[in-house]
């Protein structure tokens, strides 16, 4: 993460238990909430534990403006007091273009003396709202002066402040946080969790509506699928202007630097004879028509040859002559453009249809964690790769 | 504007340019990505034989020699090269050539030679980028079919002295349809014509990139033209169809076509001499009868061979390129992913290939080219 984060608070995450996931349960983990713009200018909002360091977050959310709301979650919403209905203070962000959602606590110091019920630990504070009010604003895309409303939130804020002061909550500490800080009302290990009124099926389907997917996509043969959607690339831009948007400090690798002569060569080398004859339905079938032609009546094969006579031609071939044909195809042009061109395609939001067509257990669907935008250049081809271990390793 | 014309990227490779025997010397470049076979013929080839045309194939020109070039008995020469953006087309004056508009409006008044028939002059005004390479082509088939009224076995001999060539009847069909249009009409029946987008995008890949084989579409739009040679009504011509008339070169009648070869190599150098050396990058097929067909007629039995086994090269190829590999390299990705899982080298495999994608980007930067981890040439 190149630029400087615009509002950073302490915070913990929480997570969904419960059947349906709706009892929240807040992590004791130490973190930090922090809204940055990253190089592709899309809003970022981030989680990491402080014991972290800020360049890899275990939550990063890509935010379109508009998309994301961030609330307190309150008991008695209206009511002059905004108060969690829980030990903690918790915010919840919600999304327009899903019904997922993510639950924050507070983790700074508790401002609240109030006598309630729950020892007011849930209480927000002027302050709170006001940090609260400052992360929605810039998720809607609004213009803050967020250093003004920063201070803001620092000096003013009613109700007297802890030993730390206002400075608590948005103290930054970037060098080496001992885990065994300790807070104040901190809702953490004690808290019940909320339960969230209006809150219905976390989960949504993977990759539904993330991409180009077609609406039927079991009906219909993955290859065209995936054929698809590069073409669909291919006319919406003019040659190809993807690769112009993706950031170059995230490259991660390409198919082609992965599945390199070599690594395919060898592999095809030492491959199984069953794997080889299944591999083998992955080719043209010509391919091994034309090994078979006698030389002497060339002309007498039919360029577009049905699937059995392609069937008969690969029976008749020893797993030798089958292994040729196979590393010829892999160290051919035309396989190492294909290479070249599912990477662009996983680059360009292609994940969710490719993982999809290809059977992979890829996180997420392919999607960026609560949102239903594609993940994109470098990220996406390392989740296609993740996917596919994870796929091969649970068969 | 028709839709769905998708662009045939092979022929916008990197061709590796040789040198000459005669001057401009042409400095070799040594390609950097890994050598490619050169599939423009076979595609080519391929495209015209699926149009319905006879006994014609390309070959690639490695020497602009005029001998070698004789030897094939060439009907015309593609010249394919990276159309400088710069170049704008002429309106005025080529810049090598006169424009023959008297060619377009009406038949060529010059007589052929000996069968004292007026051709007219098939030319279309292109309407599409992605539609020119075969624009280029049937600008020469066109022009070269047999389709004089004279059925006489003399003549007949002295047409295929002339290079006439049998176009096969849905191009007759589409000759006689657009006889009577002006070019620039011509040009949308081209594009408007099922049978000839169809298998124009057959053989074209419909893949996002349109650069060398393995470097992908960066900022840099490569725009790829092609320009047909050929002698009609024994004068020489250059159809183009980004210009606005056929380009005649040289006086008209002084083209036969038993000196094309010799007539058509100066041209060629002047063009090529007009870019600088470092930049261009192109490509020269000669359209020729079928060199199965002669070696048999000759009985060459080791041309016949040598051919066939061509032959088998470019329909493998032609495979190739028209398959959808996604299938392919799933389980090729899963299977080398389960085996270096295994073997525990998982992590040094994923390490090396981010390694040597970290380096390409590097060196692009070092050479002063705008980092992109795409660009794996």
């Amino acid at each position: 993460m190149a630029e400087s984060p615009l509002v950073t608070f302490k915070c913990g995450k929480c997570t969904a238990t419960g059947p349906n996931g709706t009892k929240i349960k807040p992590d004791p983990t130490p973190g930090y909430l922090y809204l940055y713009t990253g190089e592709d200018e899309l809003l970022h909002l981030c989680w990491r534990p402080r014991a972290q360091t800020s360049t890899n977050p275990e939550i990063d959310l890509l935010m379109l403006p508009g998309d994301g709301s961030f609330h307190p979650l309150v008991k008695n919403p209206g009511a002059e007091t905004v108060e969690s209905p829980t030990t903690g203070r918790i915010f919840v962000l919600k999304f327009a273009s899903s019904s997922q959602r993510h639950y924050f606590w507070m983790q700074s110091a508790s401002q609240s003396h109030t006598d309630s019920a729950s020892g007011g630990l849930g209480i927000f504070s002027e302050r709170d709202q006001r940090i609260g009010q400052l992360v929605d604003a810039l998720l809607q895309g609004e213009e803050v002066d967020v250093e003004a409303e920063v201070r803001e939130a620092r000096n003013g804020g009613g109700g007297g402040s802890g030993p730390n002061g206002d400075a608590d909550a948005m103290d930054v500490d970037d060098g080496g946080v001992r885990l065994d800080e300790q807070e104040t009302g901190e809702a953490g290990q004690n808290a019940t969790g909320g339960d969230p009124r209006d809150e219905g099926e976390a989960s949504r389907e993977g990759g539904a509506d993330g991409g180009r997917a077609p609406t039927s996509s079991s009906s219909q043969d993955p290859n065209t699928l995936v054929q698809n959607f590069l073409n669909s690339l291919n006319r919406g831009s003019s040659g190809g202007g993807g690769s112009a948007n993706h950031q170059p400090d995230d490259p991660f690798t390409t198919l082609p630097d992965l599945l390199n002569k070599v690594t395919t060569v060898s592999y095809i080398a030492s491959a199984s004879a069953e794997q080889i004859d299944h591999l083998c339905t992955l080719l043209p079938p010509e391919l091994f028509l034309l090994a078979q032609e006698s030389f002497s009546d060339p002309s007498s094969s039919d360029p577009d040859p049905t699937p059995a006579a392609g069937q008969a031609a690969i029976e008749a071939l020893d797993l030798w002559q089958k292994k040729g044909i196979l590393t010829r195809a892999v160290r051919s042009p035309q396989f190492n453009q294909s290479l070249g061109s599912l990477t662009v395609a996983l680059r360009d939001g292609g994940l969710p249809m490719i993982g999809e067509a290809l059977g992979l257990k890829v996180e997420n669907g392919g999607v960026i964690r609560g949102g239903s935008v594609p993940l994109g250049g470098g990220r996406a081809v390392e989740a296609f790769v993740e996917g596919v271990r994870r796929t091969v390793e649970e068969e | 504007m028709s839709a769905g014309w998708n662009t045939i990227c092979c022929y916008q490779q990197r061709v590796r340019r040789r040198s000459f025997a005669s001057p401009p010397a042409l400095h070799h470049v040594a390609s950097q990505g890994p050598a490619n076979p050169c599939c423009a013929q076979g595609v080519f080839t391929f495209l015209i034989e699926s149009l319905g045309v006879k006994n014609v194939q390309f070959e690639e020109l490695l020497d602009l020699d005029p001998e070698s070039l004789q030897q094939l008995n060439p009907i015309g020469v593609i010249f394919l090269f990276k159309y400088p953006t710069g170049e704008k087309p002429q309106r005025d004056k080529p810049l090598d050539g006169d424009f023959d508009f008297a060619a377009l409006t009406a038949p060529h008044e010059q007589t052929d030679f000996d069968t004292n028939t007026n051709h007219p002059l098939w030319f279309a005004a292109q309407t599409i980028q992605n539609a020119c390479g075969t624009q280029a082509l049937l600008s020469v088939l066109l022009n070269k079919d047999s389709a004089s009224a004279s059925t006489s076995s003399a003549s007949a001999e002295a047409e295929a002295e002339a290079g006439a060539i049998d176009i096969g009847p849905q191009l007759r069909e589409f000759k006689d349809f657009t006889s009577a249009f002006p070019s620039d009409i011509r040009g949308e029946a081209l594009s408007n014509s099922a049978l000839i987008r169809d298998v124009h995008n057959s053989f074209a890949r419909s893949s996002p990139f349109v650069s060398d084989d393995t470097r992908l579409a960066t900022e840099e739009d490569d725009v790829y033209h092609f320009i047909a040679y050929t002698s009609i009504n024994s004068t020489l011509y250059e159809l183009d169809g980004l210009q606005p008339a056929p380009i005649r070169h040289g006086d008209a009648g002084a083209c036969p076509p038993e000196i094309f070869a010799d007539a058509v190599v100066p041209v060629l150098q002047r063009r090529i001499a007009r870019y600088p050396p470092t930049e261009i990058r192109f490509n020269l097929l000669a359209m020729c009868e079928d060199l199965r067909v002669r070696a048999r007629e000759t009985g060459d039995a080791e041309m016949l061979a040598r051919e066939e086994r061509k032959r088998r090269e470019w329909r493998w190829e032609n495979a190739l390129r028209r398959h959808n590999f996604v299938g392919l390299i799933g389980d090729v990705m899963k299977g080398v992913t389960a085996a270096k899982v295994r073997e525990g080298t998982y992590g040094a495999w994923i390490e090396e290939a981010k390694a040597a994608t970290r380096k390409r980007v590097e060196e692009r930067r070092g050479r002063g080219q705008a980092g992109d981890e795409m660009d794996v040439s």
